[in-house]
C-alpha cells in the first residue's frame, strides 16, 4: 500500500459521481479525509480558507469540466492567481466523461494537470494515480 | 588622171601620130600638101614628122604604163634629137638629114634637118617623159619643169607667127619650128604635165583654190591677150594706121585694161567667195559651238549618271558581269570583285566563279541557269550563298540575261548583289515566325487573328483540332464566319474578356472558354485586326462545381460528426453512471440476491457493457477525420510494431502472418495501423474452427500509380451477395454469440481507405478464405 494522503478534493457538480468516488476512495483507504466542491467556485474557496482556518489542504484535487457556476478551465485560471503557499503540494488530475481531445490536449498544456483520467474512477485507475503520486 | 585631162592627152597623142604618119606618108608619095599641112608654110621635115611618129608612139606606151617600151622610144627619140642638134649645131654632116628621105623642098642648108628648136624639145620630151613616170618626187618635179619650158618654147614659137615676125627676127634657135611642130610641142607639153597635175604650173593652175582659180583666169587671160593684142597692133601697124609707138602704147593701154578689168573681176570673186568661206566658216564655227555645248552637257549628264548608278551599286553592293562564250571570257566589275572578297588582279573564270557558290545547291542551281541562258536564252533571278575568298558566307543575288546573234549566244551578263544583310534578316524573321508558330500551336489555348475585313490571318494547332481540320487550308483566309462557331467568335462581348459556352457535337455537358480580345495595330498605330485568344476553362468550372458540391458535404459531414459525437458523449455518461451502480449494487448486495436476481442483474450488467462498446466504436468512427498528418512511413516497421501489439491474439489463435517487400508509403500512419489491425483481427476472427489462421500480405504499383495491398486469409469466407453490405456500418452477417463483435470494424476500414483517396473491397468464395484488397495513391 502507498503512502496515505491527508486530504482529497472532489470538484464536480455531479452528486451521483461525488457519492460513487467516495465510496471508492474510501475504500481504498488512500487518504485521511474526503471533502468536496459541487463548482469551480466552492473549490477555489475551499483553498483560500484552508490555510486560515487550519482545515486540511488537500494533496490531489479531481477537477470536473462540465460544472455550473465556474467550471474546470476557469478553476485552473483562478488557480493560477492563488499565493504558491495555498497551491504547495497540489495535485490536480482532470476527471471527465469527455473524450474531446481536444480537452485532452488543453490539459496537458496546463502546468497544474497532472493527470487526464475518463469518468468513473474505479479501483485500477485510482492505485494508478496513487503510485504516480508516489514516486 | 582626171577623164576629161586623160580624153585630151589621148587625143593629142593619136593626132601627133597621125600628123607624123601623115607626113611621113607625104615625103614617101612626095605629095607636098601632106607635108607643109598647111600651105604657104615651111615643111614638116621627114626626120621632125618620125619624130612626132615616135613621141606620140611613146606617150600612147606611157599612157598604158608600158614604162620600158615608152623608155625604149625615148632613147630612140633622145638619139634623134641629140644627132639633130649635133649636126645643125657643129655643121659636122653626119648624114642624118636625109638619112632616110631626100629634102628637094627646103633650100640649101635647112635640107633634111630639123631646127634647133625642135630637136631640143624632143630631147627635152623624151626626158621629161621619162621622168614623170618616176617613183622620186624630184625627178617628178624636174620633168614637169621641163615640159613647162618646152610649152614656153611652143608659145614664143606660136607668138612669132601671130606677130607675123619673119624667122630671121625671131629669137635665137626658135626660129624654124614650123606652125604644126608648134601647135603640137605646145598640145603635148601641156598634156603631158596631165600625168603629174599636182606638180608645177599644171598643179597651179589644176588646183580648186581660190588662188588656184585667180592664176588659171590670170593665166589664160594673159597668154590670149598677148596673142590677141599683139596680132592687132603688128597688123595695125603693117596697114600703116598707126605708128609702131602708138601701137606700143594702145597695146600696154589695152593690156592695162584687161588686166586691171580681169584683176577687179577676179578679187570681187575672191572676196566674194572669202566673204562666203568666212560665212560658212562662222556657221560652221557656231554649228561646231552648239554642238560642243551639247556634247559637254551629254558627256556631263552621262558622267553624272554614271556616277550615280556607280554610287548606287556601291552602296547596294551591286555588281555587274559579263561572259562571252566564244572567248570563254568572264568580265566583273569592282564591286564584283569585293563582293567575293577577292584583289583586283583575279581573273574570273566561269569555272572558278562557280566554285564561289556554297554547296551543291547552289552551286547545281547556277550551273543550270547557266546552262539555260547558254542554250535556250532563258534569263535567270536567283538568290543563292557563296563563300568568299576569305572564307566568309554570303547571300548574293545573281542575275543573268543571254543575248542571241544568229541563233548562238553572243554573251551573257547580269548583276551580282550583295543581299547577306536583307537574306540575313529575312531568315531570321522566318525563324522567328516559325518559332512564334510553335508557340501559339503548343499553348494551351485556342489563338487565331483576323484582318479588318474579318479574314482569317493566323490560327494555332489547338483551334485547328478543335475545329476537326487538319490544318490552315481553308482556314486562314477564310471569313470568320465561315469557320469559328459563332459562340466562340466574342463578338457580342461588350468587355475584352468574356466567359463563353458551347455545346459541341451535341454533347449534353458544355465547354467553357473565357475569350479575350486583343486589337493589333499596325506600324502606325491603326487597328488592323484582332487577336482573339481562347481558353478552354470546361476543367475548372467542373472542378469548381465538384468543389461546391464537395463543401456542402463536408459541411453535412462534419455536422453528422459532430452530431455522433455529442450524441454519444451524452448517452455516454448516464450509462456510465448505471454501470457505476450496477458494480456497487453487485459489490455490495450479490449476497443478497438469489439465483434469479443474480442472473437478472448479470443480464443488465452485460447490456450495459454492450451499449458501452456501441458507443465508443460509434465514437472511434466519427473521431476518424482527426487524422494527423501525412507522413513516409515504412509499412514493413508498422505491421512489424501491429503484430507486436497483437501478439497475444496471435499466439492465442495460432495465427501465422506473413509479409514481406512491402514498400515506403505516404500516409496516415495510425490510421494505415488501425486498418490493418482490422482487416488482421477479423482475419483471426473469422477463422474456420480448428484450422489455424493463415494471413498473406502482399502489395503492387498498378498501372494508375496506385498501390494495391492485399489481405488474404485462410477463414470461412464470404457470400458474394455481402461484398458490398459488409462494409456498412454497424452491419454484422453472424450471430453474436458466434462472432462476437460492434459491427463497426470494416466500415472503419472504408473509411480509413476513402481518407486516402483509394478504394476497398473483397473477393471470397465461402468457405475458402477471403482476400481483402485496397488501394493507397502513390503519389499522395
Amino acid at each position: 500500500m502507498n503512502q496515505k494522503l491527508n486530504c482529497i478534493l472532489l470538484i464536480d457538480d455531479d452528486e451521483d459521481a461525488n457519492f460513487f468516488h467516495s465510496k471508492i476512495i474510501k475504500k481504498s483507504g488512500c487518504c485521511e479525509q474526503l471533502q468536496i466542491a459541487l463548482d469551480g467556485a466552492e473549490g477555489i474557496e475551499y483553498l483560500k480558507s484552508a490555510l486560515k482556518d487550519e482545515q486540511p489542504a488537500p494533496d490531489i484535487i479531481f477537477l470536473d469540466i462540465n460544472m455550473p457556476v465556474m467550471d474546470g478551465w476557469s478553476f485552473l485560471e483562478e488557480y493560477e492567481k492563488l499565493s504558491d503557499e495555498q497551491k504547495a503540494r497540489m495535485v490536480i488530475v482532470m476527471l471527465t466523461t469527455s473524450l474531446n481531445p481536444d480537452d485532452q490536449d488543453r490539459a496537458d498544456s496546463n502546468p497544474y494537470v497532472t493527470a487526464f483520467v475518463n469518468k468513473y474512477l474505479n479501483d485500477e485507475k485510482l492505485n494508478r494515480i496513487m503510485e504516480d503520486i508516489s514516486q | 588622171m582626171i577623164a576629161s585631162k586623160a580624153r585630151l592627152y589621148l587625143i593629142t597623142s593619136y593626132l601627133t601620130v597621125f600628123i607624123g604618119l601623115l607626113a611621113v606618108t607625104g615625103w614617101f608619095i612626095n605629095n607636098e600638101y601632106l607635108i607643109r599641112i598647111i600651105p604657104g608654110l615651111p615643111t614638116m621635115k621627114f626626120n621632125t614628122a618620125l619624130g612626132f611618129g615616135l613621141t606620140g608612139i611613146m606617150f600612147l606606151l606611157n599612157f598604158q604604163n608600158r614604162l620600158r617600151e615608152s623608155d625604149g622610144i625615148g632613147i630612140i627619140l633622145l638619139v634623134l634629137g641629140v644627132l639633130s642638134l649635133l649636126e645643125q649645131v657643129t655643121d659636122y654632116p653626119i648624114g642624118l638629114a636625109e638619112l632616110f628621105m631626100k629634102d628637094h623642098l627646103s633650100s640649101v642648108g635647112e635640107k633634111g634637118l630639123m631646127s634647133v628648136a625642135t630637136a631640143g624639145s624632143f630631147i627635152l620630151l623624151s626626158i621629161s617623159m621619162s621622168l614623170s613616170s618616176s617613183n622620186i618626187i624630184t625627178k617628178r618635179i624636174i620633168g614637169q619643169f621641163i615640159l613647162h619650158y618646152v610649152t614656153l618654147i611652143a608659145y614664143l614659137s606660136l607668138l612669132g607667127y601671130v606677130y607675123g615676125i619673119a624667122n630671121e627676127s625671131r629669137i635665137g634657135f626658135i626660129g624654124t619650128m614650123s606652125l604644126p611642130t608648134t601647135v603640137l610641142f605646145l598640145l603635148l607639153s601641156v598634156v603631158a604635165t596631165f600625168k603629174n597635175p599636182k606638180l608645177g604650173i599644171t598643179g597651179l593652175l589644176g588646183g580648186p583654190q581660190p588662188g588656184n582659180m585667180v592664176a588659171r583666169q590670170m593665166f589664160m587671160v594673159i597668154s590670149i591677150s598677148i596673142l590677141i593684142i599683139g596680132f592687132l597692133a603688128t597688123k595695125l601697124v603693117e596697114h600703116q594706121d598707126i605708128s609702131a609707138e602708138s601701137a606700143i602704147t594702145l597695146f600696154g593701154l589695152l593690156a592695162f585694161a584687161l588686166y586691171t578689168g580681169t584683176i577687179t573681176s577676179l578679187a570681187l570673186r575672191v572676196n566674194h567667195i572669202d566673204k562666203k568661206r568666212k560665212d560658212a566658216e562662222h556657221a560652221l564655227q557656231e554649228i561646231n559651238r552648239t554642238l560642243e555645248t551639247k556634247v559637254d552637257d551629254r558627256a556631263r549628264a552621262a558622267k553624272r549618271a554614271l556616277e550615280l548608278l556607280n554610287e548606287t551599286n556601291r552602296i547596294a553592293k551591286i555588281g555587274g558581269w559579263e561572259f562571252d562564250p566564244i572567248s570563254k571570257k568572264l568580265s566583273w566589275t569592282t564591286i564584283t570583285y569585293q563582293v567575293h572578297e577577292v584583289p583586283l588582279d583575279f581573273t574570273p573564270s566561269i569555272e572558278n566563279a562557280i566554285q564561289f557558290y556554297k554547296d551543291d545547291t547552289s552551286r547545281e542551281k547556277i550551273t543550270k541557269a547557266i546552262n539555260n541562258a547558254l542554250s535556250l536564252g532563258a534569263s535567270y533571278d536567283l538568290e543563292l550563298q557563296i563563300t568568299t575568298a576569305k572564307g566568309n558566307e554570303k547571300w548574293v543575288r545573281a542575275t543573268g540575261a543571254a543575248t542571241f546573234e544568229g541563233g548562238k549566244c553572243s554573251r551573257i551578263n547580269g548583276t551580282f548583289q550583295d543581299i547577306t544583310l536583307r537574306k540575313t534578316a529575312e531568315l531570321k524573321l522566318k525563324d522567328e515566325r516559325a518559332f512564334l508558330q510553335s508557340i501559339i500551336d503548343h499553348l494551351p489555348i485556342h489563338i487565331y487573328a483576323k484582318d479588318s475585313k474579318d479574314k482569317i490571318t493566323l490560327i494555332n494547332r489547338n483551334l485547328l483540332n478543335f475545329l476537326d481540320k487538319p490544318d490552315e487550308t481553308g482556314v486562314v483566309g477564310a471569313s470568320e464566319s465561315e469557320v469559328i462557331p459563332e459562340e466562340l467568335t466574342n463578338n457580342q462581348a461588350q468587355s475584352n474578356a468574356s466567359v463563353l459556352k458551347i455545346y459541341k457535337h451535341n454533347n449534353h455537358s458544355p465547354l467553357w472558354f473565357v475569350g479575350n480580345k486583343l486589337p493589333i495595330k499596325d506600324v502606325f498605330g491603326n487597328n488592323s485586326g484582332q487577336l482573339i485568344l481562347n481558353t478552354d476553362i470546361t476543367e475548372r468550372k467542373e472542378t469548381e462545381e465538384k468543389l461546391k458540391h464537395m463543401a456542402v458535404l463536408t459541411a453535412k459531414s462534419k455536422e453528422m460528426e459532430q452530431f455522433a459525437y455529442i450524441t454519444s458523449h451524452d448517452l455516454k455518461e448516464p450509462l456510465l453512471t448505471m454501470k457505476n451502480y450496477i458494480s456497487l449494487l453487485s459489490e455490495e448486495y450479490l449476497g443478497g440476491l438469489d439465483e434469479v436476481g443474480k442472473r437478472y442483474l448479470q443480464t443488465i450488467e452485460k447490456g450495459a457493457s454492450r451499449l458501452e462498446d456501441l458507443i465508443n466504436a460509434l465514437l472511434d468512427y466519427s473521431r476518424l477525420n482527426r487524422m494527423g498528418k501525412l507522413t513516409s512511413t515504412n509499412i514493413m516497421e508498422s505491421l512489424n510494431d501491429l503484430t507486436g501489439s497483437l501478439e497475444d491474439l496471435i499466439n492465442k489463435s495460432k495465427a501465422t502472418i506473413k509479409y514481406a517487400d512491402l514498400p515506403i508509403i505516404n500516409c496516415y500512419p495510425q490510421l494505415l495501423s488501425l486498418l490493418f489491425q482490422n482487416l488482421i483481427t477479423n482475419s483471426i476472427k473469422f477463422a474456420k474452427p480448428d484450422v489455424p489462421p493463415e494471413i498473406n500480405i502482399t502489395c503492387q504499383l498498378d498501372h494508375q500509380n496506385k498501390w494495391v495491398f492485399s489481405v488474404a486469409d485462410n477463414g470461412i469466407g464470404i457470400p458474394k451477395k455481402h461484398f458490398e453490405s459488409i462494409f456498412i456500418i454497424f452491419k454484422r452477417l453472424n450471430h453474436r454469440t458466434k462472432y462476437p463483435g460492434t459491427g463497426i470494424g470494416l466500415a472503419h476500414c472504408q473509411k480509413i481507405v476513402e481518407l486516402h483517396g483509394g478504394k476497398i473491397w473483397v473477393d471470397s468464395k465461402e468457405g475458402s478464405g477471403s482476400i481483402f484488397h485496397f488501394t493507397i495513391p502513390a503519389d499522395l
